[in-house]
């Protein structure tokens, strides 16, 4: 349960963060020492080459560089990496400039330091770089042939990793099935695009051999584990700060290799170093995330029931692995969450994740998921279809419906209500006036689409996710907490934010686990000098292991708070009340103690405690959850219009019922439900990431890159259902990605929904306007033998 | 060493004058030269927002100008509406609406609300969405930015309203 009080399951503004309407928030570009020396890199203009010659002596030489240097120069300073220490993954030998071979276009061959990146910009075009170009690896399953060249030329093929899972007979179930859709599906490959880009300020501190890093960061203990093993410094000489963050989505997880060739300047130079990207080094070389290709076959009973599912998915992971973050878990997470919502018994799928000459792969908002609920929710309404079942039907014969649920991959849902949460969706929407009005309208020559999507989201992975794999990225979460001598009270964990508001959120359920004014608590996140360990923000699990953390040590301060006022004011504990900032004794208001009187004998007077008791009001609580920790359910509603001249999707209302379990703060849950949509919503219709056959990204500045604006951007409705996970510290469930986890699939099925009289089948993504017209015409053509312009 | 240019500039009323290469981005004399850090770098090419100024009384990109270009200009930036130290109705709307998330887009879709607000004080829903479609957000999803505007509007009527006699 969670405390009940002022603040929790109220809409708290985020006073705390009003430093950003005033333009007063610490970014890391706005942080600068004297002294300090700006990076620009050399990138490969290639996607596949050997290098023949790097040469930065001109650059050298020139009287305003600081520095020039290529992997050779790094030597005895900054170790390669590889892909991942253990786990189902073939290795690759991964060094921060390139050496040999490039395998991108973008990836650094070269850095120049100077004054400024004016400069350090110009002196880059004193570096002469010589190519001996390959042939580029650009398609995922192309990179799968035989004969295809390789990116790593000791390896067999282009395969990194290939996992198979199978459970039950889907064969033998598929054989016997009423109706099997066979399909194949694509997603695009999209990159987070944070308004703040990333960027890093290192210093070398000489004397006491320390390095000190600044860098905007969802996991500052990662940063500084990984920056120990490739610098070959001991853990304790590094500090890692991550200052305001404008906005990371999974993309400021890994540790790229611009931000460890920064950290070795730095101790070259003896001089901070800054290094921070522009819009074209984000969108060319930021993890990618996304792209896969999935085979489906899904065999459904005459009542509608799903029988079994075999799957192919061919997952791309770009040309290398950051350090951090693998090129692994985007696929393995699409084909372990693959059945969602519903109850499947007979699964099996084979993975292959594929390195191509595109930039790396790793984790966006989501992992996996979006792209494992579009083809799941797909599929729904094609056997919809082909059995002539409402697509709303067919949801309701398949949903779990008893809780405890054990997936086929192995997964709990621990509790749920997912049949409900799909009919007060549909209830709330008005479904059935909706189906009318479609009818209606179709009749003149309009073309409504209903989309419905159900889904589950894992949140808060636990079990030693990554650790098993050998990461050093931890999936317990800890949390300092201190009741100061003045009577404030003040959190540090190990988690971070970047923009949720997740102080707030904690804050809330401190200031009432101890029953004090919200502006007394203060939380601070992201340096690894005051944070104990813990996991920084991935998996939603910002309020599922930072609240437990931090409910769990309010819940422990405030006990020994009741213990030595039960003791200096001679009552027993259990009649200790905490209110507004006092401890009091039941049914005698005038017997009470101030907190910072209690501090003050906890700190000062130690030998006026309980017999016994541990001077101080300072307690730590770390908490792991299990894996993954509970799931979040949704179900979405979305009715668009789809304009067949012009491929435009209009839509037309968007309804959300969200069980993320009970809410700390209704006005960040909305917050990140709605911003996580509207990202989903940038993939389903506009953002892709496009590549030509030489391996050049053709979308590398925003122009290309369509992101979606507030013209864009719909009215969301969003709905609560609460059913607290008994998981989890007080039920909670995570919500970050849940609303983007949705989004592809119910804009997909939307608008498949719309073009049914076109007969046009919706398996790719984004629906831009120009894919729109082209499933119009191409069916239009396959059906009539005329085109579509012809007939006018 | 390149050659400077001398040039003179008032922002957020206070007069400054700095020395600055031709090339040197006006958003980046504003950030590093005279500090005025609320002023955000998201894109360079004219497309995000974050880096909105008020150049002489109209919204310009500050990474698409010149500051030489700026020479003689009178700029606003977010850290000049509440110079007073209370914050402005459109920053106080922006807190209690939710409008902000990672707060980098922020000061220019104040400004932009700013703007907005000084020519139609009662703008439509519609009239909001395009004021502010040159202004990316990638963490609220706009609808609470929407919000935002319409509060500060309805605190700058309030405002207006208990100055009248």
């Amino acid at each position: 349960m969670l405390p009940s009080g002022r603040y929790v399951g109220q809409r708290v503004p985020r006073w705390e963060d009003r430093r950003f309407v005033q333009g007063r928030g610490r970014y890391l570009d706005d942080l600068n020492f004297p002294e300090q020396v700006e990076v620009a890199f050399v990138r490969s203009l290639h996607a596949h080459a050997r290098l023949l010659r790097v040469d930065v002596e001109a650059a050298r030489k020139h009287p305003e560089a600081v520095g020039a240097y290529t992997w050779e120069d790094l030597q005895g300073l900054l170790r390669p990496y590889w892909t991942m220490p253990r786990g189902p993954i073939r290795q690759a030998y991964v060094t921060p400039l390139a050496s040999g071979k490039v395998r991108w276009v973008g990836e650094p061959v070269a850095v120049v330091a100077a004054r400024d990146r004016y400069v350090a910009e110009d002196l880059c075009e004193l570096v002469t770089v010589e190519y001996e170009p390959l042939p580029a690896v650009v398609d995922a399953c192309d990179a799968m042939q035989r004969d295809c060249p390789r990116l790593y030329e000791e390896w067999p093929d282009n395969v990194v990793s290939r996992q198979t899972f199978r459970a039950g007979d889907p064969e033998a179930q598929l054989a016997n099935c009423a109706v099997v859709i066979r399909k194949r599906f694509r997603s695009n490959r999209v990159t987070a695009v944070p308004l703040e880009g990333r960027g890093i300020l290192a210093r070398w501190d000489p004397l006491e051999e320390t390095l000190t890093v600044w860098m905007g960061h969802q996991d500052v203990h990662l940063v500084r584990s990984v920056l120990s093993e490739v610098l070959e410094l001991p853990l304790a000489r590094i500090r890692v700060i991550s200052p305001d963050v404008g906005g990371a989505f999974g993309i400021k997880l890994p540790i790229y290799p611009e931000e460890m060739v920064v950290c070795a300047l730095a101790r070259i130079l003896k001089r901070p170093v800054k290094w921070v990207q522009d819009r074209k080094e984000s969108l060319l070389g930021d993890t990618h995330a996304r792209e896969a290709v999935v085979d489906v076959e899904a065999g459904f009973d005459a009542e509608g029931r799903i029988r079994a599912m075999r799957v192919h998915i061919v997952s791309d992971a770009g040309a290398y692995a950051v350090a951090g973050r693998g090129p692994v878990i985007e696929g393995s997470m699409l084909a372990r969450e693959l059945p969602g919502p519903y109850d499947l018994r007979h699964y099996a799928y084979t993975l292959d994740v594929v390195m191509t000459n595109k930039a790396p792969v790793a984790v966006y908002r989501g992992v996996g998921i979006p792209v494992s609920t579009f083809v799941m929710e797909r599929v729904m309404d094609l056997a919809a279809d082909a059995l002539n079942f409402d697509p709303a039907e067919i949801r309701r014969r398949n949903l779990v419906r008893t809780f405890p649920y054990t997936t086929v991959t192995g997964h709990v849902y621990d509790a749920g209500q997912y049949v409900e949460g799909l009919e007060k969706a549909l209830e709330l929407v008005d479904y059935r006036r909706w189906r009318v009005e479609q009818a209606r309208l179709r009749e003149q020559g309009r073309y409504l689409g209903i989309g419905i999507c159900c889904l589950v989201d894992a949140t808060a992975r636990g079990g030693g996710f990554y650790g098993r794999l050998g990461l050093k990225a931890a999936s317990q979460e800890g949390c300092i907490l201190r009741i100061d001598p003045a009577g404030g009270v003040s959190a540090a964990l190990g988690t971070t934010s970047q923009g949720q508001g997740l102080g707030t959120a904690l804050a809330q359920l401190i200031a009432d686990t101890l029953a004090l004014p919200l502006e007394r608590v203060t939380v601070v996140m992201g340096d690894t000098a005051t944070a104990p360990y813990g996991g920084g923000a991935w998996a939603s699990r910002g309020a599922v292991a930072g609240g437990a953390v931090a409910l769990l040590a309010a819940r422990r301060l405030r006990e020994k708070v009741q213990h030595i006022a039960a003791h200096l004011l001679e009552a027993a504990p259990e009649d200790i009340e905490l209110a507004d900032g006092r401890a009091f004794v039941r049914g005698a208001p005038t017997r009470s103690l101030s907190l910072e009187e209690i501090a003050h004998t906890a700190y000062f007077v130690a030998a006026d405690l309980p017999r016994g008791m541990e001077p101080g009001l300072e307690v730590m609580v770390h908490w792991e959850p299990e894996i993954p920790a509970t799931f979040a359910y949704a179900a979405q509603v979305m009715v668009v219009e789809v304009h067949p001249e012009t491929g435009a999707i209009e839509i037309l209302k968007y309804l959300v019922v969200e069980d993320c379990g009970p809410l700390i703060n209704p006005g960040l849950v909305d917050g990140q439900l709605r911003g996580g949509i509207l990202q989903g919503l940038g993939q389903a219709l506009y953002e892709d990431l496009v590549y030509d056959a030489q391996g050049q990204l053709l979308t590398s500045t925003l122009m290309d890159y369509v992101l979606p604006g507030i013209q864009e951007a719909p009215e969301i409705e969003i709905h609560h259902m609460s059913t607290p996970s008994p998981r989890t510290v007080g039920g909670l469930r995570g919500v970050a990605e849940s609303g983007t986890a949705g989004v592809l699939a119910v804009v997909a099925n939307a608008v498949a929904d719309a073009l049914k009289p076109f007969g046009a089948e919706v398996t790719a993504l984004p629906l831009s306007p120009a894919r729109v017209v082209e499933l119009i015409q191409d069916r239009r053509e396959w059906t009539t033998g005329t085109s579509y312009t012809e007939g006018g | 060493m390149r050659a400077r240019v001398a040039i003179a500039l008032r922002v957020n009323g206070q007069p400054y004058r700095l020395e600055v290469e031709p090339r040197r981005l006006l958003a980046d004399a504003l950030r590093r030269d005279l500090g005025f850090t609320g002023v955000h770098v998201g894109c360079e090419h004219g497309v995000c927002g974050a880096c909105t100024v008020l150049l002489d009384g109209e919204l310009v990109r500050s990474c698409l100008m010149f500051a030489v270009q700026a020479d003689g200009c009178e700029i606003l930036t977010v850290e000049g509406l509440n110079v007073s130290g209370d914050l402005h109705p459109i920053q106080r709307a922006f807190i209690e609406e939710f409008g902000f998330q990672c707060g980098f887009c922020t000061p220019g879709m104040i400004l932009a609300a700013y703007r907005l607000l000084q020519e139609r004080p009662h703008p439509s829903e519609k009239e909001i969405r395009r004021a502010l479609a040159g202004n990316l957000c990638r963490c609220t999803g706009y609808a609470d930015i929407l919000r935002s505007v319409q509060r500060a509007a309805a605190l700058l009527a309030e405002a207006e309203e208990s100055r009248a006699p």
